[in-house]
């Protein structure tokens, strides 16, 4: 059975090169090609394919955030492919995640599909490798910008900046945006770490606000506060919290 | 791509290592005023102790009252204190060297020479009062005003140049210190810009996904591949030639950005759009060397790169009376600048100060949803010869 390819990179050239040399090998069909990480993260959600060679490098949304979005556990065997990124580099290194170089020629590209069809055979060990390589590569990166969210039967690309506040739901947290709310799979504390900290603070064990739509912090019973939002909504904020916010009184 | 023509960079227009701009008076302050008042005050000390020694030394036998010596030369030196000050002011302001000094001389001798006839004027009338005579005739008075003059005029003229050239030979240090220490400013500024562009180039990101680009066009596209190769050539060498410069001319610089945004623009086909609307006799105007690259970089990194459905970066150029409008805008909607790129907007404003002093203005601007746009303006100077890069 042929092993069902999608390829992921901005920049044309590049996907070119990579269905040039992909044409000339056996076993392998190209289901699609993206050109960004939204539409990546689609499209690994519907097509379900064996193997992404994945651009590190992409607008909106990078290689690491299309694995985040879809999730560590579900992703399929990847082949990073990159030009220069010297923590991923590293993190690839001690997690041994194979990636090619940008430019590759037909050998080297060649050695790295022959290890990542060893790695289409072996799927269930690629979640954990993922999470840890996320885990690893995280304190390098800048904090989210994006996120990518399902509504409905499509995705939206949120600004972070746009999230008034987030809630935590069992093994989910949902995103309030507006008058309307996204549910994210995702765990509170890894949100948390994901976002800008000098914008969002964490005030409850089940709850984070930006701080660009707190519009009052009233004091309340026993030295816990009441958070106003612009939009209306009253958040409660134990006083064991208070440190997170404190300052900026 | 309706891009600029590329032509070689084979003769290099080098302009005067500091602009003439810089000679403004703004350079060259004399300290702070207080330092200026206490100088003062005591040049004015030392000339009444000096004169009155001169009267006491004079006068020996006669024995004259030491107090009375002491304030009528207080009152004398005093008269000369106020009439000094404004030729001070006037070679604050207009300096006796640099352009229009010819000028400047015309109208500082005959200042001189009424300034000190009047000082004459006053030590006269108060010797007048010392000598307690008694009112004379209008013929008499100016007979005797007459003498007087022709007896002290060149010994005060004397005393007040050297007091006037002593003025001007500090004004002349201290903007020769100020203008050595802007120079060594300027260089800095240059070299980190320098080496921003050649950080451009040399992007690892930028220089290896190109390559990849070549690789790829050369089995399905040789003409661009062959472009490609010929643009990261140019690039360069452009920002290796390019060195010890402050001010190109315009032409040149968009020679530079031309080949790193044709670079971008086969890499990316038709998501890029770029449009250069530079008046052709702009671009022989001068401005600093690698001042827009930054800003390019921006647009394209936030106006584009985040955008996987494309953009548009505009530089324009346009002549504002004396000034030049330059302008780089790009249609995108990217996040908030990093903290690193903010430094490299400041350090194009910094420039834009040294060289230009007031004359220059930056400004940066995110239109929500619309893109941003960078513009400065700066005095409008042309190259003497056209450029090379405005072929």
């Amino acid at each position: 059975m042929n092993i069902r390819a999608l390829i992921v990179d901005d920049e044309p050239l590049a996907r070119q090169r990579l269905r040039d040399l992909l044409a000339d090998e056996s076993g392998i069909e190209v289901v699609g090609e993206c050109g960004d990480g939204g539409s990546a993260v689609v499209a690994i959600e519907a097509q379900a394919p064996d193997l992404v060679f994945l651009d590190v490098q992409m607008p909106e949304l990078d290689g690491f955030e299309v694995i985040e979005s879809v999730g560590a556990d579900r992703m399929p065997a990847t082949l990073f492919v990159t030009a220069h990124d010297r923590h991923a580099l590293k993190a690839f290194e001690v997690h041994a995640i194979d990636y090619l170089l940008k430019p590759f020629d037909r050998k080297r590209f060649h050695e790295a599909l022959e290890r990542a069809r060893i790695w289409v055979g072996r799927s269930h060990e690629i979640p954990a490798r993922m999470a840890s390589l996320l885990q690893d590569v995280q304190d390098s990166r800048p904090p989210l910008e994006r996120i990518l969210v399902r509504s409905g039967d499509h995705h939206l690309l949120l600004k972070t900046t746009d999230i008034q506040w987030i809630e935590a739901e069992d093994n989910y947290v949902r995103l309030h945006v507006e008058g309307t709310s996204y549910l994210v799979r995702q765990t509170m504390g890894r949100m948390l770490e994901r976002l800008d900290p000098a914008r969002f603070k964490r005030i409850h064990r089940s709850s984070i606000v930006n701080l660009d739509c707190v519009k009052e912090l009233r004091p309340w019973f026993h030295g816990d506060y009441l958070v106003l939002l612009s939009d209306g909504t009253k958040l409660t904020m134990p006083r064991t919290y208070r440190e997170q916010i404190v300052h900026l009184k | 791509m309706k891009g600029p023509v590329f032509a070689p960079l084979e003769r290099v227009f080098t302009p005067p290592s500091i602009p003439e701009t810089l000679a403004g008076p703004s350079i060259g302050r004399v300290g702070t005023k207080r330092r200026f008042w206490w100088t003062f005050a005591l040049a004015w000390a030392v000339g009444v102790v000096y004169f009155t020694s001169q009267d006491f030394a004079y006068l020996p036998l006669q024995r004259p009252h030491w107090r009375h010596l002491l304030a009528l030369n207080s009152i004398q030196v005093t008269v000369w204190a106020v009439l000094v000050l404004p030729a001070l002011a006037f070679l604050r302001r207009w300096p006796l060297d640099g352009p229009g000094r010819l000028k400047r001389w015309a109208a500082f001798a005959p200042l001189t020479l009424f300034l000190v006839t009047f000082g004459i004027w006053g030590a006269f009338v108060i010797s007048l009062g010392s000598e307690g005579k008694p009112p004379f005739s209008g013929a008499d008075y100016l007979a005797r005003f007459g003498r007087f003059l022709t007896l002290y005029f060149h010994f005060y003229f004397l005393t007040f140049l050297s007091v006037l050239f002593a003025y001007h030979a500090n004004l002349w240090r201290h903007r020769f210190r100020d203008r050595a220490l802007l120079a060594s400013q300027l260089e800095t500024k240059l070299f980190q810009a320098q080496n921003q562009a050649l950080r451009m180039q040399l992007q690892p990101h930028f220089l290896f996904n190109t390559l990849h680009s070549i690789a790829t066009l050369m089995h399905t596209d040789v003409e661009s591949a062959d472009r490609m190769v010929t643009r990261l050539g140019d690039l360069l060498r452009l920002s290796l030639e390019r060195s010890g410069e402050q001010e190109i001319s315009l032409g040149q610089e968009l020679a530079f950005l031309g080949a790193y945004l044709e670079i971008e623009h086969i890499r990316f086909k038709d998501r890029l759009r770029i449009a250069i609307e530079v008046p052709e006799p702009l671009k022989n105007a001068l401005l600093p060397t690698f001042i827009l690259q930054p800003l390019v970089e921006n647009a394209l990194k936030h106006g584009f790169s985040k955008r996987s459905q494309g953009g548009t970066v505009a530089i324009r150029a346009r002549a504002e009376g004396n000034s030049l409008r330059l302008e780089v805008e790009d249609d995108g909607d990217g996040p908030p600048l990093r903290h690193e790129e903010g430094v490299g907007l400041r350090s194009v404003q910094d420039r834009l100060h040294l060289l230009y002093g007031g004359l220059a203005r930056f400004s940066f601007d995110r239109l929500p949803g619309r893109g941003t746009l960078a513009s400065m303006t700066l005095p409008l100077r042309l190259a003497h010869q056209p450029a090379d890069g405005s072929a």
